[in-house]
């Protein structure tokens, strides 16, 4: 799926356009130095949801999840399985299973720690239903382990469906077989472009 | 036998909660629950409203006072409206147009320019041999008559009309912003519409009975110490308000069953200076929690 976009909005003040590449089942990556608005195109991508022309999107944020009043774990997850899902359980959902948040269930939001909330920001972003899933910098806060497992469950996903990933470390996906996408700032514009692989 | 102000009563119940549920959606917006009508400014636009209200009565318009201040203040309203309505056309990169930290300082900015504003009225007042109106200052329910009644039901039926249709997007919102916006929920819009419903119940309450400080911050808080509301918004939007509205009502029932030499303390001066120390009470609570979790 290609998404193509001439200075169609801002970042930090400068025309943006994209030209965005995402292998459909493999794992693609979008990546940039710091500050240069991967996590603004993000945003932008949430809220201009005809970019991706219907397909189903389920994004992962790379803030904290910080729900206003002390939700546990499972309570977060029976609310969204309540307003958007049509299934019973979370154990209906390979995925969410294979991230193994069986011991968070019955820690409150407010008690988990960075690694913690990333694996349960993950479950609450696979956990919908979608087509293509968008992460913000997933592997940050987590330990070796855990970077372990949820690789080896983004690699599973990415044998069905697109997984789009901005990150700044590649060199951690070991078996990375989809398009490197490559943002860009010059002095007025920031461009995103792609080399297929 | 004790005599029963059914009237009176009924009007304290559903100030209440419009309080209390002008309270919840001012938290579920800046995810803080910290966020009142209080602490952002509302009550002191709908005070300096009855203010306004107060001289125009006196020198241009033969009119109730309690009409004539919710009058302004629903234009005051209006405007605020318009103005949100052009300045957010067009999406923006960051996705919500309600800042929340600029929000609330704008609030206590805000507080303090009515405190100095309700100064020189009062200096006024006095330099012009006029009665002042403490009695709208400080909330009571002195004033409540039938037409009163019929206005409150108005705005109950719209708010009962706006929490069934936003519930979903109210209860996902108070899961986390961009999460909510990760899924589709039109943030800007439901938080902007949450702040206005907001404004426009506190205003009511306040044109016509005073300010109540507090109710709105300090109910939703004791109710999410309870697992039933806290494990579910919408119980909290639904049924929250029915509480604030009891709380209110008792509150009112006792400074009118005890009066201080003739004169009846005004509920709203109880429920400011309860609502504090609760306040103060919960915050340092919730410090020490996070003192011994470290």
């Amino acid at each position: 799926m290609r998404i193509t976009l001439d200075n169609a909005f801002k970042i930090n003040g400068k025309q943006t356009s994209i030209d965005l590449f995402i292998k459909e089942k493999a794992i693609n990556f979008l990546i940039g130095e710091n500050g240069v608005g991967k996590s603004s195109l993000f945003t932008y991508m949430k809220i201009s949801k005809d970019l991706f022309q219907g397909t189903r999107v389920a994004f992962v944020d790379q803030e904290k999840l910080n729900p206003l009043s002390d939700l546990s774990v499972s309570e977060i997850l029976a609310v969204v399985i309540e307003e958007l899902v049509d299934v019973k359980s979370w154990e209906e959902c390979e995925h969410v299973k294979n991230l193994e948040i069986e011991k968070l269930l019955d820690k409150k939001v407010s008690c988990l720690s960075g690694g913690e909330n990333q694996k349960l920001k993950l479950a609450l972003g696979l956990i919908l239903p979608f087509d293509i899933l968008l992460l913000d910098e997933p592997l940050q806060s987590l330990d070796v382990k855990s970077q372990k497992q949820v690789i080896s469950t983004l690699e599973d996903i990415s044998k069905e469906k697109a997984v789009l990933i901005i990150e700044h470390n590649v060199k951690k996906y070991e078996s990375f077989n989809g398009c490197l996408n490559v943002m860009k700032e010059g002095n007025d514009f920031v461009e995103v472009s792609h080399g297929r692989s | 036998m004790v005599e029963v102000d059914w009237p009176r009563l009924l009007t304290s119940f559903i100030c209440g909660g419009f309080l209390t549920l002008s309270g919840s959606l001012t938290q579920i917006v800046t995810n803080n629950s910290l966020g009142s009508p209080s602490t952002l400014g509302f009550d002191a636009l709908a005070a300096l409203s009855v203010i306004c209200s107060q001289f125009l009565v006196v020198y241009w318009v033969e009119l109730p006072l309690e009409f004539m201040s919710l009058t302004l203040f629903f234009s005051c309203f209006t405007i605020l409206w318009l103005v949100g309505e052009t300045v957010s056309k067009r999406p923006s990169v960051r996705g919500f147009s309600v800042d929340i930290k600029v929000l609330i300082l704008i609030g206590l900015g805000f507080n303090l320019f009515v405190g100095a504003i309700f100064s020189i009225v009062q200096f006024l007042f006095m330099a012009l041999n006029f009665e002042f109106p403490t009695g709208l200052w400080f909330g009571n329910f002195k004033y409540s008559n039938e037409y009163t009644i019929y206005i409150l039901f108005f705005f109950l039926i719209v708010s009962v009309f706006y929490l069934s249709t936003n519930a979903k997007s109210l209860r996902l919102l108070s899961i986390g912003e961009k999460f909510a916006l990760g899924i589709g929920v039109p943030v800007a819009k439901v938080q902007k519409r949450a702040l206005l419903v907001s404004l426009g119940l506190t205003g009511v309450v306040i044109s016509f009975f005073g300010v109540f400080s507090f109710l709105g911050l300090i109910v939703p808080h004791m109710l999410r110490s309870f697992n039933f509301f806290r494990s579910n918004m919408k119980r909290e939007l639904f049924l929250g308000p029915i509480f604030g509205g009891v709380s209110l009502c008792l509150m009112d029932y006792l400074c009118f069953s005890f009066d201080f030499r003739g004169a009846e303390f005004p509920a709203g001066m109880v429920s400011s200076v309860v609502g504090a120390l609760l306040l103060i009470v919960l915050l340092i609570k919730s410090q020490v929690k996070s003192f011994a979790k470290d």
